[in-house]
């Protein structure tokens, strides 16, 4: 009795004590946790002016331009405001990681979408802020070509068409008089749209957005009463018509950015250890898990095996390959394949990326039109401490659109025109649209063309998963890991040394082997006596 | 059978604590490592840091005893012996061969355990708590931050960790080989470890020397000389006292029907009890008290008798010896003898042992 009493007090007792407190003592608190709920929100006027009492807008319109002259009556400077940033001019002023002071926008860079806006600008200026961008010859200094309307229309009403100019069917009055601040409606009547489609571009910015629930947006949710239905100015905070957060596909400097930490700073976590993530991982790639939640994006465009018809006729299909994925074809763009549910690709980013111009010589296929900066080193001696390279979320659109077999440079395609004015779009022919398109932007073109795979990069921001579907440690740190391509540094849980590995569990096996021999032997031979 | 006890109560708290935590480390260990999934990375990688310190801790406590009791002693390597034990785990132990070596509390490991418990506790463990050290605040390191690789810290720690699991699975296994199969698991509970008679002998005898030699070095007279007569008699006390254990032993000889003899180192019987005296009735020898301990022999038997005495002499333990005696009608019986040395004032004193009859 007295022995097993000492094997309990001075066994047992003390295994459990440590044991219980190994198992439990969790070291990884925040002392002061940061509180989401603190967060200051934008307070907009109460009693904003009811533009509906202005003498000066209870008249007829006939086009956008006089809507626009109106406005100007009383807000004499926002003209020449906006006319300086981006949404107006199409391009701005950047500079690249070299040092080299360069304009850059939509006006100028290719992408693997609809490629670029020269020689098509009547359909791609449905998009422009302004009326009236028909062609290279626009008159970007006249104040009344502004389209107010488009980003304050509060009625919902207002819409597009050619060469940018209200479509036919809106009252151009009734939309006057009532204006205000831009709503996701406005935002997202273009950029919801870009790539000639709902979500077509973005994947993370969608029509969806405009009312959905937490699970698909948690900060542009707006079904259930508590959802923060936040409008884009929240984030992408505006000072006289400048808006922040730079496309990454189209800017290369690591300026303007709109970020998490304007809100959440950068120690949310009630963890420290997944506060300590936050210097190589950025918010984004824990918290967007998936995108293109609701409605397909396009993830590959093929403009080569654009121009078969159907007896004799362009044509236009989709073919569901499975739940969440369609193939689509079509005369005029070629072949695209379009899904949803996707889980993102990772790479390391540090805020600056290197954009392919239509001059740039091709050197590689696929060709990145927007590399984006930055890897794993790049952190041990930071070229600038202020913005280290970070894991970011990316959707990676795949395509395949025309070059210059000769010179190896991008052709801007005529694809907008009507009939015999070598649009691809009317014409079905590569050759003239080539032509056409590079003699508008004054560039050469050798007579020879084909096709080359291009990659774009594009950040996912939006369409934040509630913290309860945020990725969990195992998806990284396991053998099946979200980040398998990032093979630069060691992760614990994902990598391991083959030779280590394997002669460790030689070894094992010998160990067990040598000793269940030795065993049974040693019973034989006992059993022989 | 008998117990002696080897393991003192902080031994076997540090074992079975070492073996808790080294089993947690390595089953939260290998799910860090990514080899299999049971409670989440966040919790393997917080329990494991969490024994890690717990197990450094206690090193902290082990290394610290080691070296105030002297007990590092035990886990220096040696030479002496070493192919002996190979040679009975790979041969002996199917032979049912005795130990080459005896386990004593003042010398518990055999050559092998030497080597190995040395390999481990100075060479591997340091290595897998540096490794583990650095692994842990790697980040935050100027290894990181001077552009060192994880890699090697990490291959290192995870080769370690698979040596300790082979080592985890030999030696459970090896402590079967004690007395009986379980007979080394109670020991390193209780404290107390089943042996045979002989090994236990001479485990108590090991001990009582070994005492002996500590309270020797602690005696001094007035003038500040370690004395040795104090020693004398504390030593014959002890003497005093294992012939009170001896005569416990001959109460259980009676019962049990084996013939127990003394002879002196002049070859002289000193004393016999009354099996013996049955077992040699039918001869004409009398009372052997006094006599020569070849008695009425000739030839082969007085040579066997002869060998039998020399060796014993000279320290050896004889077991499983035939011997013969001379019945008065002419005829022989035989009896199976084992013998060993007794000793007086440290030196051999005669020899003493059991005879039982084989007819």
């Amino acid at each position: 009795m007295k022995k097993i009493i000492q094997v309990i007090l001075v066994i047992v007792i003390p295994e459990i004590i440590i044991f219980s407190i190994i198992g439990s003592y969790n070291p990884d608190k925040v002392l002061m946790p940061f509180d989401n709920t603190k967060i200051q929100r934008v307070v907009k006027d109460s009693l904003p002016a009811d533009h509906a009492k202005f003498a000066e807008l209870q008249k007829e319109f006939k086009t956008g331009q006089e809507v626009t002259e109106a406005c100007i009556k009383c807000h004499t400077e926002r003209g020449k405001e906006f006319m300086q940033t981006e949404h107006w001019k199409w391009v701005k002023i950047d500079t690249t990681v070299s040092g080299e002071i360069v304009e850059l926008g939509k006006e100028n860079v290719p992408n693997n979408f609809c490629i670029g806006i020269n020689s098509n600008e009547k359909l791609c200026s449905k998009c422009h802020a302004g009326y009236g961008y028909k062609d290279k010859n626009f008159d970007f200094t006249d104040q009344n070509n502004i389209d107010c309307l488009a980003c304050h229309d509060n009625t919902g009403t207002y819409k597009k068409s050619k060469s940018g100019n209200p479509a036919p069917t809106v009252d151009l009055s009734m939309v006057a008089q009532h204006v205000g601040y831009p709503n996701r409606d406005n935002c997202g009547s273009c950029h919801y749209k870009g790539g000639g489609g709902n979500n077509v571009k973005h994947g993370d910015l969608e029509i969806a957005q405009n009312s959905c629930s937490r699970e698909v947006d948690v900060h542009m949710a707006s079904k259930s009463k508590d959802d923060l239905n936040m409008e884009c100015t929240e984030c992408h905070k505006t000072h006289n018509h400048k808006i922040s957060g730079n496309v990454y596909t189209l800017s290369t400097s690591n300026e303007s950015r709109s970020s998490c930490t304007q809100c959440h700073t950068a120690m949310p976590h009630k963890s420290k250890i997944l506060n300590q993530h936050f210097e190589q991982i950025a918010c984004q790639t824990c918290h967007i898990p998936t995108y293109a939640k609701v409605n397909h994006t396009k993830i590959e465009w093929d403009w080569s095996t654009a121009g078969e018809f159907r007896n004799g006729e362009p044509y236009h299909e989709h073919i569901e390959i499975s739940e969440d994925s369609i193939r689509e074809y079509g005369s005029k763009h070629g072949s695209a394949i379009l899904a949803r549910n996707l889980t993102p690709e990772y790479v390391w980013f540090n805020g600056n990326s290197k954009i392919h111009m239509f001059q740039d010589k091709i050197t590689e296929s696929p060709l990145v039109l927007n590399k984006l900066q930055g890897s794993y080193e790049d952190n041990i001696h930071p070229a600038n401490s202020e913005h280290p390279s970070k894991i970011y979320p990316v959707k990676v659109m795949r395509g395949k659109q025309i070059y210059d077999y000769n010179y190896k440079t991008l052709i801007q395609p005529h694809t907008v025109g009507p009939k015999g004015s070598g649009a691809y779009w009317s014409d079905f022919d590569w050759d003239a649209s080539a032509r056409t398109g590079m003699e508008y932007l004054g560039l050469p073109y050798s007579g020879k063309y084909d096709f080359v795979s291009t990659e774009s990069y594009w950040l996912l921001n939006h369409m934040v998963s509630p913290k309860e579907e945020s990725l969990t440690c195992e998806s990284c740190h396991s053998r099946d890991s979200r980040l398998a391509n990032l093979t630069s540094f060691y992760l614990p849980g994902r990598d391991k040394n083959a030779v280590v590995e394997l002669g460790g569990i030689l070894f094992l096996i010998l160990v067990v082997l040598g000793v269940s021999g030795h065993s049974v032997l040693r019973f034989l031979s006992k059993k022989n006596n | 059978m008998k117990k002696v006890y080897i393991y003192r109560r902080f031994e076997r708290f540090w074992h079975w604590t070492q073996t808790l935590i080294i089993l947690t480390l390595a089953l939260t260990g290998f799910e860090v490592h990514g080899s299999y999934h049971l409670m989440g990375f966040q919790k393997a990688v917080m329990i494991h840091d969490n024994a890690a310190f717990a197990y450094m801790g206690l090193l902290i406590l082990i290394f610290f005893w080691l070296f105030i009791t002297g007990e590092w002693r035990m886990y220096m390597p040696t030479k002496k012996h070493i192919f002996d034990q190979v040679e009975y785990y790979i041969h002996g132990i199917f032979h049912q061969a005795e130990h080459p070596t005896n386990k004593t509390m003042f010398n518990k490991f055999n050559p092998l355990q030497k080597g190995t418990y040395f390999a481990l506790d100075f060479i591997i463990l340091p290595i897998m708590v540096a490794s583990g050290a650095l692994y842990i605040f790697f980040a935050d390191s100027l290894m990181y931050h001077n552009g060192y690789a994880l890699e090697p810290i990490a291959y290192v720690h995870v080769a370690g960790a698979f040596l300790l699991m082979g080592f985890v699975i030999a030696h459970v296994y090896l402590t079967t080989t004690g007395y009986k199969p379980l007979s080394a698991i109670k020991a390193m509970i209780t404290g107390w470890e089943e042996m045979s008679d002989e090994e236990a002998e001479v485990a108590v005898r090991e001990n009582i020397r070994m005492l002996m030699r500590f309270s020797q070095r602690k005696i001094m007279n007035a003038d500040g000389v370690e004395d040795d007569s104090m020693f004398d008699e504390s030593l014959s006390l002890e003497i005093d006292h294992t012939k009170a254990m001896m005569i416990d032993f001959q109460k259980k000889l009676k019962e049990s029907n084996v013939g127990y003899f003394k002879i002196n180192k002049d070859g002289i019987y000193v004393e016999v009890n009354d099996i013996w005296r049955e077992l040699y009735s039918k001869t004409d020898v009398g009372d052997p008290v006094g006599q020569d301990y070849r008695l009425n022999r000739k030839a082969e038997d007085r040579k066997t008798v002869e060998t039998v005495f020399a060796q014993v002499l000279k320290g050896k333990t004889i077991t499983g010896s035939i011997v013969a005696r001379y019945n008065s009608d002419g005829t022989k019986s035989y009896h199976t003898i084992s013998a060993s040395p007794f000793y007086e004032n440290n030196k051999v004193a005669g020899m003493e042992g059991y005879i039982i009859d084989r007819g």
